[in-house]
């Protein structure tokens, strides 16, 4: 007896390759195929994108929208008075309106040597 | 997969199985566990397929296979450790269809790990010194002295045990 017998050579259980090619098969059928899984990612990444597209070509049309609603006054801010002087215009004339207690009250101006003030006398 | 791919599959385990087989079989010393074991290996194998290079697929196999049965003998220790020597020992000896003696299987457990790998991939994977270098990492004068040592310590521990003739 000799070391030969720990190396001579042994034959595996029968059926291997069939178990094998079985286990390929339930592994196979398990496990999508890189193509599938490249393809998902593919189809994923085109989906952000697309996404990503959309929201960035309509945050313009809403600017846009916001400045133009913007840029139009509203006609009590272009009639006022408070424009005119901003804008150095000659202020329209205008009557005055008094009311004392919810009414209606006369006035009377009483003259100034300053141009730049008015005194008015209630009736 | 590819019927083809598959076929080519089949066919190289085929080829391949017996080798393998007998390595690992000498690690773990049980027959269904080292036939398993050999599926699982190419199953690793299959699954990294496209990683692959055909030049280094033999010695990524034997690589494979030998870490795999290193995993499976920790694990049958360990189950020994916590008690169930019963069920190992069942398994080893009545499932086991080849007769090895025990002492044999004694003096190849105990030599170090480094010296069996290269010992079974020499004496029984049919490999060159260059692809076994390759399979575990080493320079192939290493594999060479390795061989050595261990076929050496081998033959002492058998002596020893009146199991080998001195003129061997």
């Amino acid at each position: 007896m000799n070391t030969d017998a720990l190396f001579k050579e042994l034959e595996p259980p029968p059926g291997g390759a069939e178990r094998f090619a079985q286990r390929l098969d339930e592994i196979a059928a398990e496990r999508p195929s890189r193509r599938a899984r490249v393809f998902a990612l593919a189809a994923a990444a085109a989906g952000a994108a697309l996404v990503t597209t959309v929201l960035l070509l309509r945050q313009p049309d809403d600017t846009a929208q916001v400045q133009i609603a913007d840029a139009t006054p509203s006609v009590d801010l272009y009639n006022a008075p408070e424009l005119d002087r901003l804008l150095g215009r000659a202020t329209p004339p205008a009557d005055l309106m008094v009311s004392v207690n919810m009414q209606a009250a006369n006035v009377t101006e009483i003259e100034t040597t300053n141009q730049k003030v008015r005194i008015y006398q209630i009736n | 997969m590819t019927s083809v791919d598959k076929a080519q599959w089949i066919d190289v385990y085929r080829r391949l199985e017996k080798p393998l087989y007998n390595v690992v079989y000498r690690v773990i010393w049980d027959a269904a566990e080292s036939q398993d074991v050999v599926q699982e290996t190419f199953l690793r194998c299959w699954r990294r397929k496209d990683d692959i290079r055909a030049d280094g697929f033999k010695a990524l196999l034997f690589r494979t296979a030998l870490n795999l049965a290193s995993n499976r003998r920790r694990s049958a220790r360990l189950w020994r450790v916590v008690g169930v020597d019963a069920l190992d020992e069942l398994a080893d000896e009545s499932v086991s269809p080849h007769a090895i003696s025990k002492p044999m299987r004694d003096a190849l457990d105990r030599l170090p790990a480094e010296w069996r790998d290269v010992l079974l991939l020499t004496e029984l994977a049919g490999m060159t010194y260059p692809e076994i270098a390759a399979a575990l990492g080493i320079a192939e004068g290493t594999v060479g002295s390795r061989r050595t040592r261990a076929l050496a310590l081998l033959r002492e521990r058998l002596e020893v045990q009146g199991v080998v003739s001195h003129e061997y």
